[in-house]
């Protein structure tokens, strides 16, 4: 894996690894990171799950959240919560393709109509998992904007005020909100006549 | 030659492709409002909708081969203007979704709501390239600490604002050529009327921002008297510039579109020779400006992005030669795709 090899703290974060072990590292199924006492709670976890990801093993330990200074650990809560959205949405995508396939295959997909209502939602499962991923990503990566080397707060620009970057987002994010509307509004009217196939019947 | 001055030419390169390629689509942008009927507005869109998104490519090589060959230049550029540049993001997003969005639904409200976007955002965004040139050919406040120690006011100004508005009579003027080039029938009958006007508002510019800059940048000039042989450009300039309403009023208009290319080329050409060896000049004291020494890449940086340039480059230019060749000639009304 690049991210145990390249940001060891990210890794850590996006599995909620607080402490490092001696043995076979475990992975969270199921968990709430409470950053307060470095513990999981409620955690169910896979044993030595950590190891086989990166190491291919179940022996190998993977160096916890404890292994790095508190000044340098990113927030760990959103970094986990982030990519675990990712990756569920990851599988849960792939886990309806197969069983949609399936079912086409048996020829029972219209005997199901709750699985196309479902595909139809899937629609925006990948932009969804792909945000997630991004803002984990980003998160598990502070305090460094360039890892190990650069820190956040010191690639800041001196001269772009505060108001500035918080008019850019918000023109951002007003520009970006009207071309989702009309996105929409345009994807809607497009699905709405179906496809087109006047070019096909050749 | 040295990999410092290399780069320095490559950026010039890139600017003086970006000038001409996407200053025509701009241009044709710029004076779409002109036109009234449905048909030639579809006409204008279809000239430019193949071409412009691969024209606006040289805009980002440009920032990426700054950011890489001289990254101090690029961070003090990009925050001095950083409220500019969001301006100027806002207006190439506009452009490139209206030219999307206009022909997916029939309502002429929802018609005219892109166009204006359609045209606004294109005039805009050659305005702000303009004031760009203009500052920092002027200077900018730039401190030892080669930080912008201005604010978004003193990005503007007399001769900065003059520049922009010569870039956008430019880029309308080349662009009406470009458009003169590619259409038929009455509409290329009113756009040789309109290059007439256009051609008017460019030279009195032109005039007019050569003056500004004799009298007010004193600089720029003095490297003309070092190098003589550079005023053959500008007598080249003058010359190309004259040269297009003739070419026009005999029916040349490829020729009159290459005449405004050259003029757009070497006016880039003259910018980076007005300002070298600085990328940004410092307006509070000449030696906390940014040159093509102080604020570039290592060597071994300088030298990897050469071998990775010379690679990628054949393929650029191959893939802008066979694009303008597919989509050459006039604008088929019979095929309209925008």
């Amino acid at each position: 894996m690049g991210v145990a090899h390249n940001q060891p703290a990210k890794l850590a974060a996006f599995e909620a690894h607080y402490k490092s072990d001696a043995g076979p590292s475990p992975m969270w199924v199921f968990g709430w990171p409470d950053d307060k006492n470095e513990t999981m709670k409620m955690g169910v976890s896979v044993p030595g799950g950590l190891s086989f990801l990166v190491h291919h093993d179940f022996k190998t330990p993977v160096p916890g959240l404890d292994q790095f200074p508190r000044q340098d650990r990113p927030p760990v809560a959103a970094s986990y919560f982030f990519f675990r959205l990712m990756v569920g949405l990851g599988f849960a995508q792939l886990f309806l393709l197969i069983l949609v396939g399936f079912c086409d295959w048996r020829g029972a997909l219209e005997r199901f109509p709750w699985l196309l209502r479902a595909m139809v939602v899937s629609v925006v499962g990948p932009f969804i998992a792909n945000e997630a991923g991004w803002i984990a990503a980003e998160v598990g990566r502070q305090p460094w904007t360039v890892y190990g080397l650069l820190r956040t707060s010191d690639s800041l620009s001196k001269s772009v005020a505060a108001g500035q970057v918080l008019g850019s987002i918000i023109g951002f994010g007003l520009v970006y909100l009207f071309l989702f509307i009309v996105w929409v509004y345009v994807l809607g009217d497009k699905i709405r006549r179906g496809p087109d196939t006047s070019g096909m019947e050749s | 030659m040295e990999l410092n001055v290399c780069w320095f030419v490559v950026l010039g390169a890139l600017l003086a492709g970006y000038a001409v390629l996407d200053g025509f689509d701009l241009g044709a942008g710029i004076v779409y409002l002109g036109f009234k009927k449905e048909e030639d507005r579809r006409t204008v869109l279809n000239a430019i909708g193949p071409l412009w998104d691969g024209n606006e490519v040289w805009l980002i090589t440009f920032g990426g081969a700054l950011f890489a060959a001289f990254p101090q230049a690029y961070a003090t550029a990009f925050s001095a203007y950083y409220t500019a540049f969001m301006l100027l993001l806002f207006a190439l997003i506009f452009r490139g979704v209206s030219l999307e969005f206009r022909g997916k639904r029939p309502e002429p409200a929802w018609r005219g709501f892109w166009d204006v976007a359609f045209s606004v955002s294109s005039a805009l965004a050659t305005f702000l390239f303009g004031v760009a040139v203009g500052g920092l050919i002027r200077g900018l406040p730039i401190g030892p600490d080669k930080e912008y120690a201005g604010t978004f006011w003193d990005l503007l100004g007399f001769y900065p604002i003059v520049v922009g508005l010569l870039a956008v009579a430019l880029f309308a003027l080349h662009g009406a050529l470009f458009l003169h080039l590619k259409s038929s029938g009455d509409m290329e009958a009113r756009l040789r009327r309109w290059i007439g006007r256009l051609f008017d508002f460019f030279a009195a510019l032109y005039v007019l921002a050569t003056l500004a800059t004799l009298v007010k940048i004193p600089s720029a000039i003095a490297h003309f008297h070092s190098m003589p042989v550079v005023m053959l450009v500008a007598a080249a300039i003058t010359a190309a510039v004259v040269a297009i309403p003739w070419l026009v009023s005999r029916g040349r208009a490829a020729a009159a579109f290459l005449a405004s290319s050259l003029v757009t080329a070497a006016l880039v050409f003259l910018f980076g020779f007005a300002i070298y060896p600085n990328l940004l000049l410092s307006s509070l004291n000449p030696a906390w400006s940014l040159t093509l020494r102080n604020a570039a890449s290592s060597h071994k940086t300088l030298g990897l992005m050469g071998a990775v340039a010379l690679i990628g480059m054949p393929f650029v230019i191959a893939y802008t030669i066979v694009i303008y060749r597919v989509f050459r000639g006039k604008v088929d009304k019979d095929k309209l795709a925008y």
